[in-house]
Formats: structure tokens, C-alpha cells, sequence
């Protein structure tokens, strides 16, 4: 399923996340969607677009267009897999974004923002020189640098939270979504149905926290 | 070189609901398992839903303290 904003002019709420799809990132996924969500920003990633090939690029193009700010967490540099090889998805979809900050600024219309993260200091320089000048935010593979990341790149207009009432949602979240996990027999929440399971969890608990407005329950299907 | 925030009027729970296509089967998943996980008390709402338990400060403190603060096992498989 495809929002239904993706034909339109970029919503600064929505935020395009770009980070390794590997069960060892899972909990930093959690935190990433928990966070934007817990401060009002809509998360949306590539596994919103579900067909293969050229369908998927496209599919990908639009959805970053649609969205105000990206974060691309280029914490994978090493090889990985059967095969033993590199993987550019990220690096791709960061240039992706890119083109669409220059092309914000030509146009005039609402600059795209880039917020690059990684899990160490020092490698992106040398493994990326070309995105010299966008300083990585850097979590060092934990939730709580996650969390702070985020708060380091994104503000609701209303003001940012209390860290600590955001850490015990992410906290809360996490658990419920290891739950939901293992009650799914799933290792990682890489897929599209927990994504929109894990927006429901957080919401409804960030309302609960009165981190968000209440809103009424969502339009049947 | 400073880092200039994103900002933006906060969306609803509902508006962010919505724009990512959470499904009324979805919710009805969530319910489900989070009520045989114990984290929501059966009870129903005027709309029919089970109510989520409210977490105490304490617990959520808990919650907070457990946060992945240090980095898990090399992984297995890459976007």
C-alpha cells in the first residue's frame, strides 16, 4: 500500500528513513520510527513500495520526493551476504535525496533536508569524501544514540519533548515490538505489515503520553 | 558545520496513521498480541477496543533503562 500523499508536493512532516534492513538493526529501526513519530514527523521508508525493478526505483523516487527530510544511516560499509559484497542501496538513495536538495533550492520549492547517521566517528570521511561538509550524526549502534540523533535533527514547531518521557516510549515501544515479533515468529521488523504495526504501537502510546494529539481511529479499509 | 533542525507542525496520531495506511486488520493484530502479551486489559471501549494498560512512571522508567545501549551481535543478512 502506497500513501496517499506520494502524487503531491513534499510534506515537511514526512521523513523518508534510509537504514540497513538486518535483524541486527532492527531495535535502531524501532527507535528511528518511535522517535519521528513521538514528535509528530511521519516515517516513511522503501518498504512502503513492495514491486522489484525499475518499479521499485520509481517507487522509491516518489516516496523521497514526498517527504521534507531524509535520514540515511550509512552505518554498513562492510561486506556482507553469501557473496560476500558491499551494498550501495543506502549510498543510492542518499544520492537520491541529494538531487532532490539541489533541485529544491533551483526551484524554489521547500528544501529537501539531509541528515546522514552513523554507527562510528571518522569513516564516513574516508569511505564517502564526497558528502564532505555533512557532519554524521553518530549513535555508535544504540538506541539511546538514536535517540538523541534525532533530537540533534528534527524539532515540531510545538517544541521538543522531555528526552526522558521520548526514551520511555522508545523503551515501551521496543518491548511490544519484540513481542509482536516473536508472536510472528519474525527475527527483524523489516517487513511492510510490522512497519505499520510498529506506527500503530508508537502512536498509540505517544498519545497515551500526550506526546501527540489525540486523533479519532483510523478510516476503515 | 551546525546541524539547522527540521521542523515541522506536529502531526496526529491519526494523520501519521493514516499517511502510512495503518489498516484496521493492523490494529486488530496489535490488539490481539499485545493483549496475550499482557500489555493491553481486554476491557473494551465504547468503540469495541480493547484498552492499552496505562504504564506507570515506574514502569516506564523500566522501559526507558532497558533501551539498546549497547550493540548487538554481528548481523546475518543486509538491505
Amino acid at each position: 500500500m502506497i500513501s496517499e500523499d506520494r502524487s503531491l508536493a513534499p510534506n515537511p512532516r514526512n521523513v523518508f528513513v534510509n537504514v540497513p534492513y538486518d535483524a541486527q538493526y532492527g531495535p535502531l529501526f524501532t527507535a528511528i520510527i518511535t522517535c519521528l513519530a513521538g514528535l509528530g514527523f511521519i516515517p516513511r521508508c522503501g518498504l512502503e513500495t513492495q514491486s522489484g525493478g525499475t518499479d521499485r526505483l520509481r517507487g522509491i523516487f516518489e516516496l523521497i520526493s514526498c517527504c521534507g527530510a531524509s535520514i540515511h544511516d550509512l552505518s554498513r560499509m562492510d561486506l556482507s551476504g553469501t557473496l560476500q559484497v558491499p551494498r550501495f542501496n543506502m549510498p543510492f538513495e542518499l544520492g537520491i535525496a541529494y538531487a532532490l536538495q539541489s533541485r529544491g533550492n533551483r526551484q524554489g520549492r521547500p528544501r529537501h533536508k539531509i541528515y546522514v547517521f552513523d554507527e562510528r566517528r571518522r569513516r564516513l570521511e574516508a569511505a564517502l569524501s564526497d558528502m564532505a561538509g555533512f557532519d554524521p550524526l553518530i549513535h555508535r549502534g544504540t538506541q539511546e544514540g538514536i535517540l538523541y540523533a534525532i533530537l540533534d535533527c528534527f524539532d515540531p514547531q510545538t517544541g521538543p519533548p522531555d528526552d526522558e518521557k521520548l526514551k520511555g516510549l522508545v523503551g515501551i515501544v521496543s518491548e511490544e515490538v519484540l513481542g509482536l515479533q516473536r508472536k510472528r515468529g519474525l527475527h527483524d521488523p523489516f517487513s511492510f505489515s510490522i512497519f505499520r504495526q510498529i506506527i500503530d504501537i508508537a502512536t498509540r502510546r505517544a498519545e497515551e503520553d500526550g506526546l501527540l494529539a489525540a486523533g479519532s481511529p483510523p478510516h476503515p479499509t | 558545520m551546525a546541524i539547522i533542525k527540521h521542523t515541522a507542525k506536529p502531526a496526529t496520531a491519526e494523520e501519521i496513521r493514516r499517511a502510512v495506511g495503518v489498516t484496521e486488520e493492523d490494529r486488530k493484530v496489535v490488539d490481539r498480541v499485545l493483549a496475550e502479551l499482557g500489555y493491553t486489559s481486554g476491557r473494551g471501549k465504547a468503540a469495541g477496543e480493547p484498552k492499552p494498560v496505562a504504564k506507570t512512571a515506574a514502569a516506564k522508567k523500566t522501559a526507558a533503562a532497558k533501551l539498546v545501549s549497547k550493540k548487538p551481535a554481528p548481523r546475518t543478512t543486509s538491505k
